[in-house]
């Protein structure tokens, strides 16, 4: 317990790492895809970070996710883009900011008869917005926590669905170079 | 001279023994144990580079000895370490994914651990953890104990 606190009073003493004009950073990343139409879906991916000012980041990443239900198993795959903006700049270990942008996605639904298995697959397009944190370790690394809505922009795999959306919780670790 | 030699070793072995670890590459083998739907006994490879004194950046595969129904990971994130010392206890966290015969599927993992670096050559690695895997049920825990190397890079 001692060290659990010492370690995060080390946190809040040591140097931090910050995103600026320039820097650049590598990072991989697990996500949470929460009020799928399939369920709770997991992700794994990765992400590179690249500052064009000191309140502006990009984030340019990829991500696998995988939704399994009783019947059906959907695989869902990520490549976009996001802006970051700090409304508020700090040199605290906690720099909060708000994130939009737009992503590519090809998705493969499963589903599960009783003889054969079908599949569906399809590409679309998604608009994502939301918030998040950066939780500074110490001059290079980050965590990242952020939370975005995601629009699919077409129609679902249900022809009665029209809109696909989600939440998306994301968990990342950066590395700055 | 030999207690010449014998004394200069040890002082040499106490000098890398008191080294930061930082810049320093660990690599070895372990042997997991665990409690799943899957198999119980894996085999773990395992390599981490120490970037701060804080941080090391890991990547591990877990083999799966069950051949009957194999379910391998692939898994790689950051350590927090709380000090960089011969007892070096950890935090970890990561992602990656589990192959199965029939797919891979993303796969997330969490847990502790520590090193005890027994001079500037060897240490042991004990490190409990949770694998998450979206085919199973639930967080898996595992138990790998190992004897691993340490190269100072820098």
């Amino acid at each position: 317990m001692k060290r659990a606190l010492l370690f995060f009073l080390l946190l809040g003493t040591i140097v931090q790492a910050q995103y600026h004009k320039g820097s650049f950073s590598l990072g991989s990343r697990s996500t949470l895809s929460l009020f799928n139409q399939q369920g709770l879906g997991t992700g794994v991916g990765g992400q590179f970070r690249v500052g064009l000012s000191d309140r502006v980041n990009t984030e340019w990443f990829a991500d696998y996710l995988f939704v399994k239900s009783d019947q059906t198993s959907r695989k869902d795959y990520h490549i976009g883009w996001s802006v970051m903006y700090y409304p508020w700049l700090t040199d605290k270990k906690l720099q909060p900011y708000f994130l939009s942008g737009h992503c590519f996605d090809y998705s493969d639904l499963q589903k599960k008869g009783e003889v054969y298995t079908s599949h569906q697959d399809k590409w679309s397009s998604a608009i994502q917005a939301g918030a998040g944190t950066h939780l500074f370790l110490d001059d290079h690394s980050d965590l990242s926590l952020s939370t975005q809505y995601m629009i699919h922009l077409g129609k679902g795999h249900h022809p009665s669905v029209e809109k696909e959306s989600h939440v998306l919780l994301t968990l990342s670790y950066n590395y700055q170079f | 001279m030999r207690a010449w030699l014998v004394i200069t070793g040890m002082l040499i072995s106490q000098i890398a023994w008191t080294q930061s670890r930082i810049g320093s590459l660990n690599f070895g083998g372990s042997f997991a144990f665990s409690q799943t739907n899957f198999s119980e006994n894996y085999l773990e490879g395992h390599a981490d580079y120490r970037v701060s004194k804080m941080v090391s950046l890991k990547g591990k595969g877990l083999y799966s000895l069950d051949q009957d129904i194999p379910a391998h990971f692939l898994l790689a994130g950051p350590n927090f370490h709380f000090q960089d010392k011969s007892f070096d206890p950890y935090l970890s966290i990561g992602n990656g994914i589990n192959i199965t015969s029939n797919d891979a599927v993303p796969a997330v993992h969490f847990g502790g651990g520590f090193n005890y670096y027994l001079g500037s050559i060897f240490h042991f690695n004990a490190e409990y953890q949770w694998i998450n895997n979206p085919l199973g049920n639930g967080l898996t825990p595992f138990l790998s104990v190992g004897l691993y190397f340490n190269l100072k890079l820098l």
